[in-house]
């Protein structure tokens, strides 16, 4: 007898995990262990049917448990999902979703590195907002369902990229543009680490990023915020990028005073970014002797950019 | 802090510091030695040890290990037959024959469309049509050509088109610039590139642009190295290089292209403040080599300090290439990392005529370097040219393409 936890999987005709038509070549072949083929074969005997039940929504969690990234795997999750949320009454639905972004939170901790899972994520959400709460998004409680799995991993890894990603979605999904909420999560991440760009790009976005919403950032705010930031860490590239950021349409002629105070001190060596912005201020003003010599200045001390500022310089 | 990259010691000491510092002391320490042992030892290309290590894992099966990559099979054939080709290695025996008959193993068809799966029995993928498709490609036989069924692929495609010009990866999955630069691949490569195929395409790549120059892998996405390589690499299929400067902000993605280079280390980081990574020689490095051409600038990145990276840093023992020093070998990295050695042993030059006749992406020269000031092109460091645009050494996209002419 065939079974995984509860269930019985006797009668699933299993399939093979490489193509009969390739017998005999050793090429790509991953020489599977016993319990992976015995699991994979039940599973990719239960896809061939279609099979929607409890017992196949079992056996994609013991698969995906062992390879997150299995696509085929999570697809045919949310198919067994959907037909289960179909099946069972209103009171099921709360539990069998909920269950689920819970089950969605525990593999997330577990795979730290994957596409599948936040996409996924996002569309059991999307299940949710349309069978729990009749299409009504604000209902869905996004600082008790979402935050506390995003701190988490965050804490763990700062950056990282699929995290931040679903940060993003929801600040779109949910129309989070400017909320302060969001602008205290980036500025205590940035309180811990002024280098996590990934904070400062979802700053950027909370406040520019959307375009026709209502919402429009506050610019002398926003450049108080920033100036201090790189004050905090005059070297550090992030926040002399969010600068020139939000300085892009305006130019740089206004920020000439404070890029001054780190291109002009004597006891250390001269910040870059600010030495950059200062040419380009030049450049503006039209001061070509002026931008010429920071150009030059920028080749000594940046010289693997040696061709770059090169480049500008002439 | 002269040498450095550029982090003052009065600074508070945050998870950014640490790591960056912990990298260049390491990397430093093995730029030390090898200085010290004077130039006539600077390390070169273990090609033999690398075309061992490729030949290996193709010619026998992969440890039980590997069931991680279980959904990337035809990845884990694009990544060793690419990096075997471009070592110098060749298909001889039935390695070729084998790769292919794998390959077309992994087909999902129905009777309205086809695609490339992560391997037998799973569904069609983007990710895996772009890898099975360059794969074949790279066996370079006529005979297995023929089992791609252009229609339906062209028909698999529209179905993973979304309104807003991108792609998904799979039906039901994620849409990103990846999904959407391997279907453009996958398109061109095989000539149903259409109109209905690309509309809104550039467009929606010019939005994942962000304000530090690169892009993200979809709209307010941080930009990201490997997702940027995927919008340029993308727009030189869509348009030729003086069409690009109008779609995307030129200037900014210099800046941030050549940015990615760090002083001590020499190699590539994939973002703002993260670390070098040998795989960025090729996603930032061969992104770099298109700029050039699209941007009309000179070097955007000084390819003596990404060699001197690769070289001195990303080789392991007793063979394969790696992320940084202490990292063990993989088929990703050793791929990647040998794209990015031949873009460093390479210009990319764009042919007008031959864009506008064979399609934009078949407009892209490669030209060896023989400049010495530029970089140092010893022959025992050599390897094939590269096109980055389809990941392939100069030259298989065309013969695939032509095959397909209509």
């Amino acid at each position: 007898m065939t079974s995984f936890g509860s269930y019985n999987y006797s009668d699933v005709k299993t399939l093979p995990l490489d193509s009969p038509e390739t017998k005999g070549i050793a090429v790509c072949k991953i020489l599977y262990s016993e319990e992976y083929k015995k699991l994979m074969s039940c599973l990719r005997g239960l896809m061939a049917v279609n099979e929607l039940s409890p017992r196949a929504l079992y056996m994609t969690e013991l698969v995906i448990g062992k390879v997150a990234a299995h696509y085929t795997v999570w697809l045919y999750r949310y198919k067994n999902i959907k037909k289960i949320v179909e099946e069972t009454d209103k009171e099921g639905w709360h539990r069998v979703l909920e269950d689920e972004l819970k089950w969605c939170g525990r593999v997330a901790l577990a795979n730290e590195k994957n596409y599948q899972i936040w996409h996924y994520r996002e569309d059991i959400i999307e299940l949710m907002i349309s069978h729990l709460y009749g299409g009504d998004s604000d209902k869905y409680d996004v600082e008790k369902e979402e935050f506390p799995i995003i701190e988490t991993l965050i804490d763990r890894d700062e950056k990282n990229y699929h995290v931040w990603t679903h940060r993003r979605w929801l600040v779109e999904r949910f129309k989070m543009y400017g909320s302060p909420r969001e602008l205290e999560f980036t500025e205590k991440r940035l309180a811990e680490d002024v280098r996590n760009n990934s904070a400062w790009n979802h700053r950027f976005f909370v406040l520019f990023g959307g375009k026709g919403e209502e919402f429009e950032a506050d610019f002398d705010t926003e450049l108080g915020f920033v100036k201090r930031q790189v004050c905090r860490s005059p070297t550090n590239p992030s926040s002399w990028n969010y600068l020139r950021g939000i300085c892009a349409k305006k130019g740089f002629v206004q920020l000439k005073e404070f890029v001054t105070q780190f291109t002009e001190q004597k006891e250390t060596d001269p910040v870059i970014p600010a030495l950059e912005i200062l040419a380009e201020i030049y450049k503006e003003e039209k001061q070509q002797d002026k931008w010429r010599e920071v150009y030059e200045q920028l080749k000594k001390v940046d010289p693997i950019r040696q061709n770059y500022w090169e480049s500008y310089g002439v | 802090m002269d040498e450095s990259n550029g982090i003052s010691p009065s600074e508070k000491l945050t998870d950014t510091i640490e790591k960056q510092l912990k990298v260049e002391n390491d990397i430093q320490d093995i730029y030390d030695e090898v200085l010290a042992q004077g130039s006539d030892k600077f390390p070169t290309l273990h090609r033999k040890a690398h075309l061992k290590y490729t030949g290996l894992f193709l010619h026998r099966e992969l440890p039980s290990a590997m069931y991680k990559l279980d959904a990337s099979h035809p990845w884990i054939i694009y990544w060793l037959l690419n990096a075997h080709l471009l070592l110098g290695g060749t298909t001889e025996d039935k390695m070729g024959e084998e790769v292919a008959r794998v390959i077309l193993s992994y087909i999902y068809e129905t009777d309205r469309y086809q695609g490339i799966s992560g391997g037998y029995g799973q569904l069609p993928h983007l990710a895996s049509t772009y890898a099975g498709i360059m794969s074949l490609a790279l066996v370079g036989d006529e005979k297995w050509y023929a089992k791609l069924n252009r229609t339906k692929i062209y028909t698999f495609l529209v179905s993973l088109k979304l309104e807003n010009g991108s792609f998904r990866m799979v039906q039901g999955g994620e849409s990103d610039c990846r999904a959407t630069y391997c279907a453009l691949c996958v398109a061109s490569i095989l000539g149903i590139l259409d109109e209905k195929l690309i509309k809104g395409t550039a467009e929606w790549f010019a939005r994942c642009q962000t304000y530090e120059g690169g892009f993200g892998g979809e709209p307010g996405d941080e930009a990201h190295g490997g997702y940027t390589f995927c919008a340029l690499a993308g727009l030189c299929i869509l348009a030729p290089p003086s069409r690009i400067a109008q779609i995307i902000d030129i200037p900014t993605l210099v800046r941030w292209t050549c940015n990615r280079q760090y002083a001590i280390e020499g190699g590539l980081s994939g973002r703002t403040n993260k670390l070098v990574d040998g795989c960025y020689s090729h996603w930032v490095g061969g992104m770099s080599a298109l700029l050039e051409c699209v941007s009309g600038y000179g070097q955007v990145v000084n390819r003596t300090g990404l060699q001197n990276y690769i070289l001195c840093c990303c080789q392991a023992q007793p063979f394969g290439l790696i992320d940084k020093p202490g990292c063990n070998p993989d088929f990703y990295h050793t791929n990647y990392v040998l794209c990015g050695l031949s873009m460093c042993q390479h210009f990319q030059v764009y042919n007008e005529k031959l864009g506008e006749k064979e399609g934009y992406a078949f407009g892209y020269q490669q030209i060896r370097i023989n400049d010495d000031t530029i970089i140092d092109n010893l022959e025992a460091n050599r390897v094939l040219p590269l096109d980055p645009i389809f990941g392939l050494p100069a030259g298989y996209s065309r013969t695939m393409r032509d095959y397909f002419r209509d």
